[in-house]
């Protein structure tokens, strides 16, 4: 039963990121390991934070553990270790999913009535978060979007054509134009300006998980680290090995990477 | 015809002749292949990653040491070794028998003949992503055919045997044609006088197939192997889209690990160690693989 | 009762071949069937057989609309197509010459060393391209080849020249050389034992390496991502382009690629089927 109707077809509830690629699973347990307590390598800490019993804190555990009780409720696409964000978006827009938590950016499909069995039937909201001891919610999730890259190999004259570059992509017109055509903008000025919200259906709680961003690291040993990670959630998906032992290989992992180039002592 | 005197008479002396023939061949490879072999060679002695400034450190058998050593190479090597065995084996029967199939004249042979090399010549991406497609627990053919029977979805993909058993069909499903023209091509120059005789001698069957047919088929047959083999120890595509290695690492082959070791890990000069390693063993295979053949054929004659 | 020709089989023989046929073909049937519909139909649960067909994904593999205005802009889809055709059919061309030439060489004059080179030969096929992609591309690069028709061509031609070697000594040694032998004695001059005794005798050899080897080049991928810029660009690469964006894989859009990528290659092997299926009709005694 849905909304005391009698469900004809197969439905499945909740959806979100368990895929091996990229960084999809890490994407989605992140969120997990931040509303529980838990945390990452803080970068931001150099030299002294370390990988090891971070990562694998008792509260990373259980945050990883909750998280794979709740794929046992999903869809079985999960089991291959291929539920990643296309995945999901394709379930959701054929009607087999009642919710996915998703990027926005795949938001666009979903109003086209040429892919969408649910245009007129979907709604848009904040990330779920968790209950605290304390009686609030936290609702961190991992910051997505894409990056201006600038190489350090440039001249002089293409870093200046760069930053105008830049300059014009930042202004209000450029952003508003791009928010138009199903982008989303970074920049507090824009998001929190009258008439941003009516330009998409998805604006409202795109502007409101704002203040619940935290981010992955930013170093150039980023994709080993991540690949490595993604390998190890992956075999936990799958039911291959437990939560714990996981993220003690994570740790470990991340330790030995970090320590070798320097960034912990 | 003389043989001139000067330079073209030297040139095309019959001595020369081979040489000459198979110079240019041997020039285009040099150039293209043996040199960047041996360039990437070269680092797999050096340290070196490509994702950092440093300059490479000569390390002699470090990279070698430290591959060898982990166990993840060897279990690549050994799922590569299962799906080559799966999928050369199958792809070995069905096509002869395909190819006996279609080894007699009958109507609308060549156009059904077509119908059957068409896999072959679909790109691997459109092959994998098709069965990707396939296999897909939601809306894949597969999945909804079991569905009928047993009312749940199908996740073929889900475990490692069921993934090692996916990614075999697609590629023996994409290759066997190629088993069946090679093996076609000998069947079809069996000369019709030798099985006219047999009928009129009244030789049964078997004895037909082992004695005037499999003669001609059989080097046709083992050179398809051979390199059915070697290049399916490569693969990559079709096992990179359809299962990106998984589930874990259960499909993950020596190809997928190099790619990994070397674009994602960015551990380049340790992949280079991989390869080598990779052709070793595979430059192994290969030569006992002729050493039989030949003593097969010392022995017939 | 009829006299049945041997080598010949009647109808029941083809409704056996054609079930079969059938069967294997049916994935291939799928991606046509794709082709012509749209992503709603192709996802939908239980499959939709029967369907109206549409020509918008073969519309779109040559106008994109653009995201900012709703004019469809020419995707330049024709150039790939005919870099294609061009790029892998002179690098067929070139490994059949140089290949049958080599082959002859290995088969008819053996050098000292020959089954050495034939297995040096065969090893360039052995690694993962992965491996060497690396140092290729430096060197295109450095030599200014990268992105022109000559370097991918040498590289394709590469490609195929262990198999047709091969390959084409396979079918050399297997020919009786007493005719040759005779026509020597005649007086006649290599040249004309070479085209007018042992190419014909071969061609099924010929049909099957150009057929193989023009199916490998055909598809090639990784190295035609690498090797090539925007005016030599060939299809696979275009291909690529549908997977990822805003929904995943544009089935339609790939089956309609794939289908119209098929047609050349679909043709030459039905033209070449004729060759492969004489086989060696001279010299029939085995040695």
């Amino acid at each position: 039963m849905l909304a005391g109707k009698p469900l004809e077809d197969d439905m499945f509830g909740i959806t979100y990121q368990a895929g091996k690629d990229y960084d999809f699973s890490s994407m989605q347990i992140n969120g997990f390991f931040w509303q529980q307590g838990g945390d990452i390598w803080d970068e931001s800490n150099q030299p002294n934070a370390q990988a090891e019993g971070v990562v694998n804190s008792p509260q990373n555990v259980k945050a990883f553990q909750q998280y794979l009780d709740i794929l046992g409720t999903m869809h079985p696409s999960h089991k291959t270790g291929g539920m990643g964000i296309f995945e999901m978006q394709a379930l959701y827009l054929e009607g087999k999913i009642a919710a996915m938590i998703n990027w926005v950016g795949l938001g666009a499909p979903v109003v086209d009535p040429n892919v969408s069995k649910v245009v007129d039937i979907t709604g848009y909201a904040r990330q779920p978060g968790t209950m605290q001891d304390d009686g609030t919610i936290s609702r961190w999730a991992n910051l997505g979007g894409q990056p201006f890259v600038l190489t350090t190999w440039m001249t002089d004259d293409e870093i200046d054509a760069a930053f105008k570059i830049i300059k014009w992509w930042l202004s209000y017109d450029t952003q508003i134009a791009a928010v138009k055509a199903g982008g989303q903008s970074c920049m507090k000025s824009i998001i929190y300006s009258d008439g941003y919200n009516a330009l998409a259906p998805w604006n409202a709680a795109y502007v409101a998980s704002m203040d619940w961003q935290k981010d992955v690291w930013h170093v150039p040993e980023f994709f080993e680290l991540l690949t490595q990670q993604q390998e190890e959630f992956d075999k936990a998906i799958t039911g291959q090995i437990g939560s714990k032992e996981a993220l003690d290989a994570i740790a470990a992992f991340q330790q030995e990477i970090l320590e070798e180039a320097g960034r912990i002592e | 015809m003389n043989s001139n005197n000067g330079f073209i008479g030297w040139l095309l002396d019959p001595k020369r002749r081979g040489p000459l023939l198979i110079a240019p061949a041997i020039f285009v490879l040099l150039l293209v292949n043996i040199i960047p072999l041996m360039w990437s060679f070269g680092l797999s002695f050096f340290k070196f990653r490509a994702n950092k400034l440093k300059a490479p450190d000569f390390s002699w058998f470090y990279n070698y040491e430290k591959v060898l050593q982990k166990e993840k190479i060897w279990e690549a090597l050994q799922t590569t070794a299962i799906i080559v065995a799966g999928s050369v084996g199958i792809q070995m029967i069905l096509g002869f028998l395909l190819a006996l199939l279609f080894a007699k004249k009958f109507p609308l042979r060549r156009i059904l003949l077509m119908l059957i090399l068409t896999p072959m010549m679909l790109s691997y991406v459109a092959v994998a992503i098709f069965f990707k497609l396939f296999y897909e627990p939601e809306f894949g053919l597969l999945s909804q055919f079991v569905q009928q029977f047993t009312g749940e979805m199908y996740v073929l993909l889900a475990t490692p045997a069921g993934a090692l058993i996916g990614v075999i069909i697609a590629d023996a499903w994409q290759w066997t044609p190629f088993v069946m023209l090679l093996v076609l091509a000998g069947l079809v120059s069996v000369p019709k006088h030798l099985y006219e005789a047999a009928e009129i001698d009244r030789v049964s069957w078997w004895r037909t197939f082992t004695t005037i047919t499999f003669p001609y088929v059989r080097s046709l047959l083992l050179l398809a192997v051979l390199f059915r083999t070697i290049e399916t120890f490569k693969i990559f595509d079709v096992v990179f889209i359809l299962t990106n290695g998984g589930p874990g690492t259960a499909t993950e082959t020596i190809a997928v690990l190099v790619y990994r070791t070397a674009f994602q890990y960015f551990r380049t000069s340790n992949s280079a160690a991989m390869g080598y390693i990779l052709l070793f063993i595979v430059i192994v295979l290969t030569s006992l693989y002729l050493y039989v053949i030949k003593q097969r054929d010392s022995e017939e004659i | 009762m009829r006299k049945r020709v041997v080598g010949e089989a009647g109808w029941s023989h083809s409704a056996i071949a054609g079930a079969v046929g059938f069967i294997y073909f049916f994935p291939v049937l799928f991606i046509i069937l794709t082709a012509f519909r749209n992503r709603m139909d192709t996802l939908a649960t239980p499959p939709k057989w029967f369907f109206s067909p549409t020509f918008e994904n073969f519309y779109h593999i040559f106008y994109r609309s653009s995201s900012t205005t709703s004019e469809y802009i020419s995707t330049g889809f024709h150039m790939y197509f005919f870099n294609s055709i061009y790029i892998s059919g002179m690098s067929v061309i070139l490994a059949l010459i140089i290949g049958t030439l080599a082959a002859y060489g290995f088969s008819r004059h053996p050098l000292k060393g020959n089954e050495t080179y034939l297995f040096i030969i065969l090893t360039t096929r052995m690694l993962p391209p992965i491996i060497v992609i690396i140092p290729i591309f430096l060197i295109f690069r450095l030599t200014g080849l990268a992105g022109s028709y000559t370097g991918i061509i040498m590289m394709y031609t590469c490609f195929n020249l262990p198999f047709s070697i091969w390959m084409m000594k396979s079918f050399f040694d297997e020919l009786n050389t007493e005719i040759e032998d005779a026509a020597r004695m005649d007086g006649a001059s290599e040249r004309s034992v070479f085209f007018g005794i042992c190419i014909p005798q071969v061609k099924a050899g010929l049909a099957a390496t150009s057929v193989f080897a023009l199916i490998l080049t055909w598809n090639e991928f990784l190295f035609a991502l690498l090797l090539t810029n925007k005016t030599t660009r060939t299809m696979p690469n275009a291909m690529a382009r549908t997977i990822g964006g805003e929904i995943n894989v544009d089935y339609g859009l790939l089956a309609a690629m794939i289908c119209l990528f098929l047609i050349p290659i679909f043709f030459v092997t039905y033209a070449l089927q004729n060759q492969l299926l004489r086989g060696v009709t001279f010299g029939t005694i085995k040695k």
